[in-house]
Protein backbone atom coordinates (compact mmCIF):
# COMPACT_ATOMS: atom_id res chain seq x y z
CA UNK A 1 0.00 0.00 0.00
CA UNK A 2 3.08 2.17 0.54
CA UNK A 3 3.45 2.29 -3.23
CA UNK A 4 -0.04 3.66 -3.79
CA UNK A 5 0.03 6.22 -0.95
CA UNK A 6 0.99 9.25 -3.03
CA UNK A 7 -1.35 8.18 -5.79
CA UNK A 8 -4.36 7.81 -3.51
CA UNK A 9 -3.72 11.05 -1.61
CA UNK A 10 -3.28 13.21 -4.72
CA UNK A 11 -5.94 12.07 -7.13
CA UNK A 12 -7.12 15.56 -8.20
CA UNK A 13 -3.54 16.63 -8.93
CA UNK A 14 -2.81 13.42 -10.83
CA UNK A 15 -6.00 13.81 -12.84
CA UNK A 16 -5.03 17.32 -13.75
CA UNK A 17 -1.53 16.25 -14.81
CA UNK A 18 -3.01 13.35 -16.76
CA UNK A 19 -5.24 15.75 -18.61
CA UNK A 20 -2.23 18.01 -19.37
CA UNK A 21 -0.34 14.98 -20.54
CA UNK A 22 -3.19 13.85 -22.73
CA UNK A 23 -3.49 17.33 -24.17
CA UNK A 24 0.24 17.45 -25.06
CA UNK A 25 -0.15 14.12 -26.77
CA UNK A 26 -3.42 14.78 -28.57
CA UNK A 27 -2.41 18.07 -30.15
CA UNK A 28 1.07 17.03 -31.24
CA UNK A 29 -0.01 13.59 -32.39
CA UNK A 30 -3.10 14.75 -34.34
CA UNK A 31 -1.07 17.28 -36.30
CA UNK A 32 1.55 14.60 -36.90
CA UNK A 33 -1.09 12.17 -38.24
CA UNK A 34 -2.37 14.69 -40.77
CA UNK A 35 1.09 15.93 -41.75
CA UNK A 36 2.62 12.44 -41.86
CA UNK A 37 -0.06 10.99 -44.11
CA UNK A 38 0.16 14.08 -46.29
CA UNK A 39 3.94 13.81 -46.72
CA UNK A 40 3.63 10.06 -47.24
CA UNK A 41 1.08 10.55 -50.00
CA UNK A 42 2.85 13.44 -51.72
CA UNK A 43 6.20 11.70 -51.78
CA UNK A 44 4.83 8.55 -53.40
CA UNK A 45 2.84 10.04 -56.29
CA UNK A 46 3.74 8.52 -59.67
CA UNK A 47 6.84 10.14 -61.08
CA UNK A 48 8.11 11.06 -57.61
CA UNK A 49 9.59 7.65 -56.78
CA UNK A 50 12.95 9.23 -55.99
CA UNK A 51 11.43 11.58 -53.42
CA UNK A 52 9.56 8.62 -51.96
CA UNK A 53 12.74 6.63 -51.48
CA UNK A 54 14.47 9.71 -50.01
CA UNK A 55 11.65 10.23 -47.49
CA UNK A 56 11.83 6.54 -46.57
CA UNK A 57 15.55 6.62 -45.88
CA UNK A 58 15.40 9.90 -43.93
CA UNK A 59 12.48 8.84 -41.77
CA UNK A 60 13.95 5.36 -41.40
CA UNK A 61 17.20 6.81 -40.05
CA UNK A 62 15.50 9.42 -37.86
CA UNK A 63 13.66 6.68 -35.97
CA UNK A 64 16.99 5.74 -34.43
CA UNK A 65 17.46 9.18 -32.81
CA UNK A 66 16.64 8.97 -29.07
CA UNK A 67 13.64 10.99 -27.89
CA UNK A 68 15.69 12.92 -25.32
CA UNK A 69 17.95 14.16 -28.11
CA UNK A 70 14.98 15.55 -30.02
CA UNK A 71 13.70 17.29 -26.91
CA UNK A 72 17.15 18.69 -26.17
CA UNK A 73 17.49 20.03 -29.71
CA UNK A 74 14.09 21.69 -29.62
CA UNK A 75 14.96 23.22 -26.25
CA UNK A 76 18.10 24.80 -27.77
CA UNK A 77 16.11 26.45 -30.54
CA UNK A 78 12.75 27.12 -28.92
CA UNK A 79 13.34 27.32 -25.20
CA UNK A 80 10.99 25.90 -22.59
CA UNK A 81 7.25 25.47 -22.19
CA UNK A 82 4.37 23.43 -23.53
CA UNK A 83 4.72 24.70 -27.08
CA UNK A 84 8.32 23.59 -27.69
CA UNK A 85 7.43 20.29 -26.03
CA UNK A 86 4.52 19.78 -28.37
CA UNK A 87 6.74 20.64 -31.28
CA UNK A 88 9.27 18.01 -30.23
CA UNK A 89 6.50 15.45 -29.78
CA UNK A 90 5.10 16.36 -33.17
CA UNK A 91 8.46 15.82 -34.89
CA UNK A 92 8.99 12.57 -33.08
CA UNK A 93 5.50 11.23 -33.97
CA UNK A 94 5.79 12.38 -37.54
CA UNK A 95 8.57 9.95 -38.30
CA UNK A 96 6.80 6.57 -37.94
CA UNK A 97 3.61 7.88 -39.53
CA UNK A 98 5.39 9.25 -42.60
CA UNK A 99 7.59 6.18 -42.89
CA UNK A 100 4.69 3.73 -42.70
CA UNK A 101 2.42 5.72 -44.99
CA UNK A 102 5.10 6.01 -47.65
CA UNK A 103 6.15 2.38 -47.41
CA UNK A 104 2.52 1.21 -47.35
CA UNK A 105 1.67 3.19 -50.47
CA UNK A 106 4.83 2.08 -52.25
CA UNK A 107 3.93 -1.54 -51.60
CA UNK A 108 0.44 -1.37 -53.14
CA UNK A 109 0.44 -4.03 -55.85
CA UNK A 110 1.22 -2.51 -59.27
CA UNK A 111 -1.39 -4.85 -60.77
CA UNK A 112 -4.15 -3.25 -58.73
CA UNK A 113 -2.97 0.20 -59.76
CA UNK A 114 -2.77 -0.79 -63.42
CA UNK A 115 -6.23 -2.34 -63.31
CA UNK A 116 -7.61 0.77 -61.60
CA UNK A 117 -6.07 3.05 -64.19
CA UNK A 118 -7.16 0.86 -67.10
CA UNK A 119 -10.72 0.87 -65.78
CA UNK A 120 -10.82 4.64 -65.93
CA UNK A 121 -10.27 5.79 -62.35
CA UNK A 122 -8.76 9.25 -61.98
CA UNK A 123 -5.54 9.61 -59.98
CA UNK A 124 -7.52 10.91 -57.01
CA UNK A 125 -9.94 7.99 -57.23
CA UNK A 126 -7.03 5.55 -57.37
CA UNK A 127 -5.57 7.16 -54.23
CA UNK A 128 -8.77 7.14 -52.21
CA UNK A 129 -10.42 3.98 -53.50
CA UNK A 130 -7.40 1.73 -53.95
CA UNK A 131 -4.10 2.94 -52.56
CA UNK A 132 -5.13 4.33 -49.17
CA UNK A 133 -7.68 1.60 -48.31
CA UNK A 134 -5.18 -1.16 -49.06
CA UNK A 135 -2.45 0.65 -47.10
CA UNK A 136 -4.54 0.97 -43.94
CA UNK A 137 -2.68 -1.78 -42.02
CA UNK A 138 0.69 -0.08 -42.59
CA UNK A 139 -0.58 3.44 -41.93
CA UNK A 140 -2.51 2.39 -38.84
CA UNK A 141 0.48 0.65 -37.35
CA UNK A 142 2.53 3.82 -37.89
CA UNK A 143 -0.16 5.88 -36.20
CA UNK A 144 -0.39 3.51 -33.24
CA UNK A 145 3.38 3.33 -32.79
CA UNK A 146 3.49 7.12 -32.91
CA UNK A 147 0.76 7.40 -30.26
CA UNK A 148 2.48 5.07 -27.81
CA UNK A 149 5.90 6.66 -28.32
CA UNK A 150 4.35 10.11 -28.05
CA UNK A 151 2.69 9.41 -24.71
CA UNK A 152 5.93 7.95 -23.34
CA UNK A 153 8.08 10.78 -24.65
CA UNK A 154 5.66 13.39 -23.31
CA UNK A 155 6.73 12.31 -19.83
CA UNK A 156 10.34 13.16 -20.70
CA UNK A 157 9.18 16.52 -22.09
CA UNK A 158 8.50 17.63 -18.52
CA UNK A 159 12.23 18.45 -18.38
CA UNK A 160 11.60 21.46 -20.58
CA UNK A 161 8.62 22.58 -18.58
CA UNK A 162 5.85 20.97 -20.58
CA UNK A 163 3.88 19.88 -17.54
CA UNK A 164 2.02 16.60 -17.54
CA UNK A 165 2.69 13.39 -15.66
CA UNK A 166 6.42 13.70 -16.27
CA UNK A 167 6.50 16.43 -13.63
CA UNK A 168 5.38 14.03 -10.94
CA UNK A 169 7.96 11.48 -12.06
CA UNK A 170 10.84 13.97 -12.13
CA UNK A 171 9.99 15.39 -8.70
CA UNK A 172 9.79 11.82 -7.43
CA UNK A 173 13.22 11.12 -8.87
CA UNK A 174 14.73 14.17 -7.20
CA UNK A 175 13.16 13.28 -3.85
CA UNK A 176 13.90 9.58 -4.31
CA UNK A 177 10.19 9.02 -3.61
CA UNK A 178 9.18 5.70 -5.21
CA UNK A 179 5.51 6.20 -4.43
CA UNK A 180 5.58 9.53 -6.29
CA UNK A 181 7.42 8.08 -9.30
CA UNK A 182 4.90 5.28 -9.41
CA UNK A 183 1.97 7.71 -9.21
CA UNK A 184 3.35 9.46 -12.32
CA UNK A 185 4.38 6.39 -14.26
CA UNK A 186 1.25 4.31 -13.80
CA UNK A 187 -1.14 6.78 -15.51
CA UNK A 188 1.36 7.20 -18.38
CA UNK A 189 1.32 3.46 -18.98
CA UNK A 190 -2.45 3.24 -18.62
CA UNK A 191 -2.94 6.17 -20.98
CA UNK A 192 -0.69 4.57 -23.60
CA UNK A 193 -2.49 1.25 -23.31
CA UNK A 194 -5.93 2.84 -23.48
CA UNK A 195 -5.09 4.95 -26.53
CA UNK A 196 -3.51 2.00 -28.30
CA UNK A 197 -6.53 -0.22 -27.57
CA UNK A 198 -8.88 2.47 -28.84
CA UNK A 199 -6.88 2.90 -32.02
CA UNK A 200 -6.74 -0.86 -32.57
CA UNK A 201 -10.51 -0.93 -32.35
CA UNK A 202 -10.79 1.93 -34.80
CA UNK A 203 -8.39 0.25 -37.19
CA UNK A 204 -10.43 -2.93 -37.16
CA UNK A 205 -13.54 -0.92 -37.83
CA UNK A 206 -12.31 0.90 -40.91
CA UNK A 207 -10.18 -1.89 -42.38
CA UNK A 208 -11.81 -4.19 -44.91
CA UNK A 209 -12.09 -7.88 -43.99
CA UNK A 210 -10.62 -8.58 -47.39
CA UNK A 211 -7.25 -7.22 -46.27
CA UNK A 212 -7.26 -9.33 -43.15
CA UNK A 213 -8.02 -12.43 -45.22
CA UNK A 214 -5.34 -11.71 -47.79
CA UNK A 215 -2.80 -11.20 -44.99
CA UNK A 216 -3.65 -14.59 -43.55
CA UNK A 217 -3.01 -16.31 -46.87
CA UNK B 1 -17.11 -0.49 -82.49
CA UNK B 2 -14.53 -0.62 -85.24
CA UNK B 3 -10.97 0.24 -84.31
CA UNK B 4 -8.43 1.29 -86.89
CA UNK B 5 -4.75 1.65 -86.17
CA UNK B 6 -3.15 4.04 -88.61
CA UNK B 7 0.63 3.99 -88.87
CA UNK B 8 0.71 3.59 -85.09
CA UNK B 9 4.15 4.16 -83.62
CA UNK B 10 5.75 4.15 -80.19
CA UNK B 11 9.28 5.42 -79.93
CA UNK B 12 11.46 5.52 -76.86
CA UNK B 13 14.56 7.64 -76.27
CA UNK B 14 13.74 10.07 -79.10
CA UNK B 15 13.43 7.40 -81.72
CA UNK B 16 16.45 5.35 -80.70
CA UNK B 17 14.13 2.42 -80.04
CA UNK B 18 10.84 1.75 -81.76
CA UNK B 19 8.64 -0.60 -79.72
CA UNK B 20 5.88 -0.32 -82.31
CA UNK B 21 6.96 0.75 -85.77
CA UNK B 22 4.16 2.20 -87.86
CA UNK B 23 1.55 -0.52 -87.83
CA UNK B 24 -1.76 -0.13 -89.66
CA UNK B 25 -4.68 -2.48 -89.34
CA UNK B 26 -8.42 -2.55 -88.86
CA UNK B 27 -9.74 -4.59 -85.96
CA UNK B 28 -13.02 -6.11 -86.93
CA UNK B 29 -16.16 -5.52 -84.96
CA UNK B 30 -17.48 -8.40 -82.82
CA UNK B 31 -14.40 -10.47 -83.54
CA UNK B 32 -11.68 -11.68 -81.25
CA UNK B 33 -8.33 -10.59 -82.63
CA UNK B 34 -5.21 -12.06 -81.08
CA UNK B 35 -1.94 -10.15 -81.00
CA UNK B 36 0.91 -12.63 -80.77
CA UNK B 37 4.66 -12.65 -81.10
CA UNK B 38 7.86 -13.14 -79.12
CA UNK B 39 8.43 -10.95 -76.06
CA UNK B 40 9.43 -7.44 -77.06
CA UNK B 41 7.55 -7.64 -80.36
CA UNK B 42 5.30 -4.73 -79.36
CA UNK B 43 2.04 -6.58 -78.78
CA UNK B 44 1.42 -5.34 -75.25
CA UNK B 45 2.55 -1.82 -76.16
CA UNK B 46 0.05 -1.84 -79.03
CA UNK B 47 -2.71 -3.00 -76.70
CA UNK B 48 -1.96 -0.40 -74.06
CA UNK B 49 -1.90 2.41 -76.59
CA UNK B 50 -5.53 1.63 -77.36
CA UNK B 51 -6.66 2.63 -73.86
CA UNK B 52 -3.86 5.14 -73.55
CA UNK B 53 -2.08 3.50 -70.65
CA UNK B 54 0.85 4.09 -72.98
CA UNK B 55 0.76 7.22 -75.12
CA UNK B 56 1.68 6.75 -78.75
CA UNK B 57 4.37 8.88 -80.35
CA UNK B 58 3.12 8.69 -83.90
CA UNK B 59 0.19 7.71 -86.12
CA UNK B 60 -3.37 7.49 -84.85
CA UNK B 61 -5.96 5.21 -83.35
CA UNK B 62 -9.50 5.69 -84.62
CA UNK B 63 -12.69 4.46 -83.00
CA UNK B 64 -15.36 4.42 -85.71
CA UNK B 65 -13.09 6.84 -87.59
CA UNK B 66 -12.90 9.24 -84.64
CA UNK B 67 -9.36 9.98 -83.47
CA UNK B 68 -8.38 8.91 -79.98
CA UNK B 69 -7.16 12.48 -79.38
CA UNK B 70 -10.75 13.73 -79.60
CA UNK B 71 -11.77 11.58 -76.65
CA UNK B 72 -11.24 12.12 -72.95
CA UNK B 73 -8.72 9.57 -71.71
CA UNK B 74 -10.66 8.69 -68.54
CA UNK B 75 -14.02 8.43 -70.32
CA UNK B 76 -12.43 6.32 -73.05
CA UNK B 77 -11.08 3.82 -70.51
CA UNK B 78 -14.46 3.48 -68.85
CA UNK B 79 -15.89 2.47 -72.21
CA UNK B 80 -13.21 -0.15 -72.84
CA UNK B 81 -13.05 -3.33 -70.78
CA UNK B 82 -9.60 -4.24 -69.51
CA UNK B 83 -8.29 -7.52 -68.12
CA UNK B 84 -4.66 -8.23 -67.27
CA UNK B 85 -2.53 -11.27 -66.57
CA UNK B 86 -2.22 -10.74 -62.84
CA UNK B 87 -5.88 -9.75 -62.71
CA UNK B 88 -5.32 -6.98 -60.17
CA UNK B 89 -8.50 -7.63 -58.24
CA UNK B 90 -8.93 -5.10 -55.44
CA UNK B 91 -8.17 -7.16 -52.35
CA UNK B 92 -10.10 -4.89 -50.02
CA UNK B 93 -13.29 -5.13 -52.05
CA UNK B 94 -15.78 -7.96 -52.28
CA UNK B 95 -16.42 -9.70 -55.59
CA UNK B 96 -19.50 -7.53 -55.93
CA UNK B 97 -17.61 -4.27 -55.40
CA UNK B 98 -14.83 -5.35 -57.74
CA UNK B 99 -17.24 -5.96 -60.59
CA UNK B 100 -19.19 -2.82 -59.74
CA UNK B 101 -16.21 -0.46 -60.06
CA UNK B 102 -16.79 0.82 -63.59
CA UNK B 103 -20.62 0.88 -63.36
CA UNK B 104 -20.22 2.99 -60.22
CA UNK B 105 -17.76 5.30 -61.95
CA UNK B 106 -20.43 5.69 -64.63
CA UNK B 107 -23.00 6.38 -61.88
CA UNK B 108 -25.38 3.57 -62.69
CA UNK B 109 -28.28 3.18 -60.23
CA UNK B 110 -27.46 0.57 -57.52
CA UNK B 111 -30.28 -1.77 -58.50
CA UNK B 112 -29.07 -1.90 -62.09
CA UNK B 113 -25.54 -2.62 -60.83
CA UNK B 114 -26.78 -5.44 -58.64
CA UNK B 115 -28.64 -7.05 -61.52
CA UNK B 116 -25.62 -6.68 -63.76
CA UNK B 117 -23.24 -8.25 -61.23
CA UNK B 118 -25.54 -11.25 -60.80
CA UNK B 119 -25.89 -11.62 -64.53
CA UNK B 120 -22.12 -11.50 -65.03
CA UNK B 121 -21.37 -14.00 -62.28
CA UNK B 122 -23.77 -16.41 -63.93
CA UNK B 123 -22.15 -15.75 -67.28
CA UNK B 124 -18.74 -16.75 -65.92
CA UNK B 125 -20.25 -19.78 -64.18
CA UNK B 126 -19.96 -18.64 -60.58
CA UNK B 127 -22.98 -18.88 -58.29
CA UNK B 128 -23.84 -15.27 -57.30
CA UNK B 129 -25.43 -16.40 -54.02
CA UNK B 130 -22.23 -18.10 -52.90
CA UNK B 131 -19.59 -15.80 -54.34
CA UNK B 132 -20.94 -12.26 -54.49
CA UNK B 133 -19.73 -11.14 -51.08
CA UNK B 134 -16.52 -13.14 -50.92
CA UNK B 135 -13.18 -11.36 -50.94
CA UNK B 136 -10.50 -12.16 -53.53
CA UNK B 137 -8.44 -13.93 -50.85
CA UNK B 138 -11.24 -16.48 -50.53
CA UNK B 139 -11.21 -17.44 -54.21
CA UNK B 140 -9.12 -19.94 -56.18
CA UNK B 141 -6.85 -18.74 -58.98
CA UNK B 142 -9.34 -19.82 -61.64
CA UNK B 143 -12.21 -18.09 -59.87
CA UNK B 144 -10.21 -14.88 -59.59
CA UNK B 145 -9.52 -15.01 -63.31
CA UNK B 146 -13.24 -15.40 -63.99
CA UNK B 147 -13.98 -12.39 -61.80
CA UNK B 148 -11.32 -10.49 -63.74
CA UNK B 149 -13.13 -11.32 -66.98
CA UNK B 150 -16.52 -10.47 -65.46
CA UNK B 151 -15.12 -7.15 -64.23
CA UNK B 152 -13.85 -6.25 -67.69
CA UNK B 153 -17.36 -6.86 -69.05
CA UNK B 154 -19.10 -4.99 -66.25
CA UNK B 155 -20.26 -1.81 -67.97
CA UNK B 156 -21.08 -3.69 -71.17
CA UNK B 157 -18.24 -2.15 -73.18
CA UNK B 158 -18.09 -2.56 -76.96
CA UNK B 159 -14.37 -3.18 -76.85
CA UNK B 160 -12.42 -5.33 -74.44
CA UNK B 161 -8.64 -5.42 -74.15
CA UNK B 162 -7.13 -8.53 -72.63
CA UNK B 163 -3.46 -8.84 -71.80
CA UNK B 164 -2.70 -12.55 -71.29
CA UNK B 165 -5.72 -12.90 -69.04
CA UNK B 166 -5.21 -16.64 -68.58
CA UNK B 167 -1.42 -16.49 -68.43
CA UNK B 168 -1.00 -17.03 -64.71
CA UNK B 169 -3.15 -20.16 -64.51
CA UNK B 170 -2.06 -23.81 -64.57
CA UNK B 171 -2.54 -25.56 -67.95
CA UNK B 172 -5.58 -27.64 -66.98
CA UNK B 173 -7.55 -24.72 -65.58
CA UNK B 174 -6.39 -22.53 -68.44
CA UNK B 175 -8.01 -24.93 -70.94
CA UNK B 176 -11.23 -24.82 -68.95
CA UNK B 177 -11.21 -21.04 -68.75
CA UNK B 178 -10.53 -20.77 -72.46
CA UNK B 179 -13.45 -23.09 -73.24
CA UNK B 180 -15.72 -21.11 -70.95
CA UNK B 181 -14.48 -17.89 -72.51
CA UNK B 182 -15.24 -19.11 -76.06
CA UNK B 183 -18.81 -19.81 -74.98
CA UNK B 184 -19.08 -16.37 -73.40
CA UNK B 185 -17.82 -14.65 -76.53
CA UNK B 186 -20.34 -16.64 -78.63
CA UNK B 187 -23.01 -15.00 -76.50
CA UNK B 188 -21.71 -11.46 -76.16
CA UNK B 189 -19.94 -10.94 -79.50
CA UNK B 190 -17.66 -8.14 -78.35
CA UNK B 191 -14.74 -6.64 -80.19
CA UNK B 192 -11.91 -8.22 -78.24
CA UNK B 193 -8.21 -7.59 -78.60
CA UNK B 194 -6.31 -10.36 -76.89
CA UNK B 195 -2.57 -10.46 -76.28
CA UNK B 196 -0.85 -13.80 -75.74
CA UNK B 197 2.48 -15.46 -76.40
CA UNK B 198 0.91 -18.92 -76.53
CA UNK B 199 0.25 -19.94 -80.14
CA UNK B 200 -2.14 -22.69 -79.05
CA UNK B 201 -4.22 -20.13 -77.17
CA UNK B 202 -4.13 -17.83 -80.20
CA UNK B 203 -5.37 -20.54 -82.56
CA UNK B 204 -7.97 -21.72 -80.11
CA UNK B 205 -9.50 -18.34 -79.30
CA UNK B 206 -8.75 -16.04 -82.20
CA UNK B 207 -11.10 -15.28 -85.05
CA UNK B 208 -8.19 -13.36 -86.48
CA UNK B 209 -4.52 -13.37 -85.63
CA UNK B 210 -1.99 -10.56 -85.84
CA UNK B 211 1.55 -11.91 -85.78
CA UNK B 212 4.07 -9.31 -84.69
CA UNK B 213 7.84 -9.14 -84.60
CA UNK B 214 10.14 -6.21 -83.83
CA UNK B 215 7.28 -3.74 -83.78
CA UNK B 216 6.00 -4.78 -87.21
CA UNK B 217 3.06 -6.85 -88.37
CA UNK B 218 4.29 -10.05 -90.01
CA UNK B 219 0.88 -11.46 -90.86
CA UNK B 220 -2.71 -10.44 -90.17
CA UNK B 221 -5.40 -12.80 -91.31
CA UNK B 222 -8.19 -15.15 -90.29
CA UNK B 223 -6.86 -17.83 -87.98
CA UNK B 224 -7.49 -20.60 -90.46
CA UNK B 225 -5.52 -18.76 -93.14
CA UNK B 226 -2.62 -18.18 -90.79
CA UNK B 227 -2.50 -21.89 -90.02
CA UNK B 228 -2.97 -22.91 -93.65
CA UNK B 229 -0.80 -20.32 -95.33
CA UNK B 230 1.91 -19.00 -93.08
CA UNK B 231 3.34 -15.86 -94.60
CA UNK B 232 6.98 -16.78 -94.07
CA UNK B 233 9.40 -18.89 -92.07
CA UNK B 234 8.95 -16.74 -88.97
CA UNK B 235 5.24 -17.53 -88.85
CA UNK B 236 5.94 -21.20 -89.61
CA UNK B 237 8.38 -21.47 -86.74
CA UNK B 238 5.90 -19.73 -84.44
CA UNK B 239 3.23 -22.22 -85.44
CA UNK B 240 5.59 -25.13 -84.86
CA UNK B 241 5.92 -28.41 -86.70
CA UNK B 242 2.67 -29.80 -85.35
CA UNK B 243 0.44 -27.13 -86.81
CA UNK B 244 -1.86 -29.69 -88.41
CA UNK B 245 -2.65 -30.89 -84.91
CA UNK B 246 -2.87 -27.33 -83.59
CA UNK B 247 -5.26 -26.52 -86.39
CA UNK B 248 -7.71 -28.92 -84.78
CA UNK B 249 -7.89 -26.60 -81.79
CA UNK B 250 -9.58 -23.83 -83.68
CA UNK B 251 -12.32 -26.04 -85.02
CA UNK B 252 -15.33 -26.73 -82.85
CA UNK B 253 -17.07 -30.02 -82.37
CA UNK B 254 -20.41 -28.32 -83.09
CA UNK B 255 -19.52 -27.77 -86.74
CA UNK B 256 -18.16 -31.24 -87.34
CA UNK B 257 -20.28 -33.85 -85.59
CA UNK B 258 -22.95 -36.04 -87.12
CA UNK B 259 -26.37 -36.70 -85.74
CA UNK B 260 -26.82 -39.88 -87.75
CA UNK B 261 -25.41 -42.66 -85.59
CA UNK B 262 -26.30 -45.95 -83.92
CA UNK B 263 -27.43 -45.81 -80.33
CA UNK B 264 -29.32 -48.10 -78.03
CA UNK B 265 -31.89 -46.91 -75.56
CA UNK B 266 -31.41 -48.90 -72.38
CA UNK B 267 -34.96 -48.06 -71.37
CA UNK B 268 -36.23 -50.22 -74.24
CA UNK B 269 -33.42 -52.68 -74.88
CA UNK B 270 -32.79 -54.66 -71.73
CA UNK B 271 -30.84 -57.75 -72.78
CA UNK B 272 -27.49 -58.41 -74.38
CA UNK B 273 -29.14 -60.48 -77.10
CA UNK B 274 -31.42 -57.76 -78.43
CA UNK B 275 -28.60 -55.23 -78.31
CA UNK B 276 -26.20 -57.48 -80.20
CA UNK B 277 -28.78 -58.24 -82.87
CA UNK B 278 -29.49 -54.52 -83.28
CA UNK B 279 -25.84 -53.52 -83.64
CA UNK B 280 -25.05 -56.30 -86.09
CA UNK B 281 -28.05 -55.40 -88.20
CA UNK B 282 -26.58 -51.92 -88.53
CA UNK B 283 -23.22 -53.47 -89.45
CA UNK B 284 -21.36 -51.77 -86.63
CA UNK B 285 -18.91 -53.08 -84.06
CA UNK B 286 -20.13 -50.93 -81.19
CA UNK B 287 -22.94 -48.60 -80.20
CA UNK B 288 -23.54 -45.89 -77.63
CA UNK B 289 -26.08 -46.59 -74.93
CA UNK B 290 -28.40 -43.93 -73.58
CA UNK B 291 -30.75 -44.02 -70.62
CA UNK B 292 -33.60 -41.87 -69.39
CA UNK B 293 -34.02 -38.57 -71.33
CA UNK B 294 -31.28 -39.62 -73.71
CA UNK B 295 -28.53 -39.32 -71.12
CA UNK B 296 -25.33 -41.01 -72.23
CA UNK B 297 -24.50 -44.12 -70.19
CA UNK B 298 -21.55 -45.43 -72.20
CA UNK B 299 -21.01 -47.84 -75.04
CA UNK B 300 -21.02 -51.57 -75.70
CA UNK B 301 -19.02 -53.53 -78.27
CA UNK B 302 -20.20 -56.56 -80.20
CA UNK B 303 -16.96 -58.26 -79.25
CA UNK B 304 -17.88 -58.09 -75.58
CA UNK B 305 -21.59 -58.83 -76.06
CA UNK B 306 -20.84 -61.98 -78.04
CA UNK B 307 -19.05 -63.44 -75.04
CA UNK B 308 -22.12 -62.98 -72.82
CA UNK B 309 -25.29 -64.97 -72.52
CA UNK B 310 -27.98 -63.31 -74.61
CA UNK B 311 -30.31 -63.08 -71.62
CA UNK B 312 -27.78 -61.12 -69.56
CA UNK B 313 -28.65 -57.60 -68.43
CA UNK B 314 -27.34 -55.06 -70.97
CA UNK B 315 -26.65 -52.47 -68.27
CA UNK B 316 -23.90 -54.62 -66.80
CA UNK B 317 -22.07 -54.67 -70.12
CA UNK B 318 -22.01 -50.96 -70.79
CA UNK B 319 -18.58 -49.38 -70.59
CA UNK B 320 -18.30 -45.76 -69.49
CA UNK B 321 -16.68 -43.28 -71.86
CA UNK B 322 -15.50 -39.70 -71.87
CA UNK B 323 -17.44 -37.27 -74.05
CA UNK B 324 -17.04 -33.82 -75.55
CA UNK B 325 -19.44 -30.89 -75.78
CA UNK B 326 -20.34 -28.81 -78.85
CA UNK B 327 -17.96 -26.02 -77.84
CA UNK B 328 -15.05 -28.37 -77.25
CA UNK B 329 -12.43 -28.29 -79.98
CA UNK B 330 -11.43 -31.15 -82.21
CA UNK B 331 -8.16 -31.60 -80.33
CA UNK B 332 -10.12 -32.57 -77.24
CA UNK B 333 -12.18 -34.97 -79.34
CA UNK B 334 -9.09 -36.69 -80.68
CA UNK B 335 -7.66 -37.06 -77.17
CA UNK B 336 -10.91 -38.61 -75.99
CA UNK B 337 -10.77 -41.10 -78.86
CA UNK B 338 -7.21 -42.05 -78.10
CA UNK B 339 -8.18 -42.68 -74.49
CA UNK B 340 -11.26 -44.78 -75.26
CA UNK B 341 -9.77 -46.59 -78.26
CA UNK B 342 -12.96 -46.03 -80.25
CA UNK B 343 -13.15 -44.60 -83.76
CA UNK B 344 -15.63 -41.97 -82.64
CA UNK B 345 -16.37 -39.81 -79.67
CA UNK B 346 -19.81 -39.01 -78.24
CA UNK B 347 -21.00 -35.42 -78.16
CA UNK B 348 -23.26 -34.43 -75.28
CA UNK B 349 -24.88 -31.24 -74.06
CA UNK B 350 -24.42 -29.80 -70.58
CA UNK B 351 -27.08 -32.20 -69.24
CA UNK B 352 -25.11 -35.17 -70.57
CA UNK B 353 -27.73 -35.93 -73.23
CA UNK B 354 -26.25 -37.57 -76.32
CA UNK B 355 -26.44 -35.19 -79.30
CA UNK B 356 -24.33 -37.03 -81.83
CA UNK B 357 -20.90 -38.41 -82.50
CA UNK B 358 -17.75 -37.12 -84.00
CA UNK B 359 -15.88 -39.58 -86.22
CA UNK B 360 -12.17 -40.19 -86.38
CA UNK B 361 -12.34 -40.16 -90.16
CA UNK B 362 -13.62 -36.57 -90.11
CA UNK B 363 -10.61 -35.54 -88.06
CA UNK B 364 -8.18 -37.32 -90.36
CA UNK B 365 -9.70 -35.60 -93.39
CA UNK B 366 -9.36 -32.19 -91.74
CA UNK B 367 -5.77 -32.81 -90.73
CA UNK B 368 -4.78 -34.00 -94.17
CA UNK B 369 -6.20 -30.80 -95.63
CA UNK B 370 -3.80 -28.88 -93.35
CA UNK B 371 -0.95 -31.17 -94.31
CA UNK B 372 -1.59 -30.52 -97.99
CA UNK B 373 -1.35 -26.79 -97.58
CA UNK B 374 1.93 -27.30 -95.79
CA UNK B 375 3.60 -28.78 -98.88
Amino acid sequence: MELFSYFLNNIPNILEKTWQHFYLFLISWSIAVVTGIFIGVISTRPGKEKIGRFVLSITGATQAVPSTAVIALVFIFMGIGALPAMFALFIYSLVPITFNTASGLMNVSPDMKEAAMGMGMTKTQILFKVELPTSIPAIASGIRTAAVINIGTAAVAAIIGAGGLGEIIFIGLRLMDVSRIFAGALPVALLALAVDALLALLEKKIMSDGLLLSKEN
Amino acid sequence: MQIRLDNLTKEYDNGAFKAVDGISLTLEQSKLTVLIGPSGCGKTTTLKMINRLIERTGGDILFDEKSIDDMDRIQLRRKIGYAIQNIGLFIHMSVFDNIAVVPRLLKWPEQKIKNRVEELLELVNLDPGVNMYKYPAQLSGGQKQRIGVARSLAADPDVILMDEPFGAIDPINREKLQDAFIEIQEKIKKTIIFVTHDIREAIKLGDKIVIMDNGHIVQYDDTINVVNQPENEFVESLLGSDRALKGLEMLRVKDNYIKDFVSINAEEVKTVGTALEYIQKKEKSYAYVVGKKGILLGYCTTERLKKRDKHDDLNENVKKTESVQPYSNLMEAIITMVESGLTSCPVVNSKDQLLGIIRFKTLVDIMSSFEKSEE
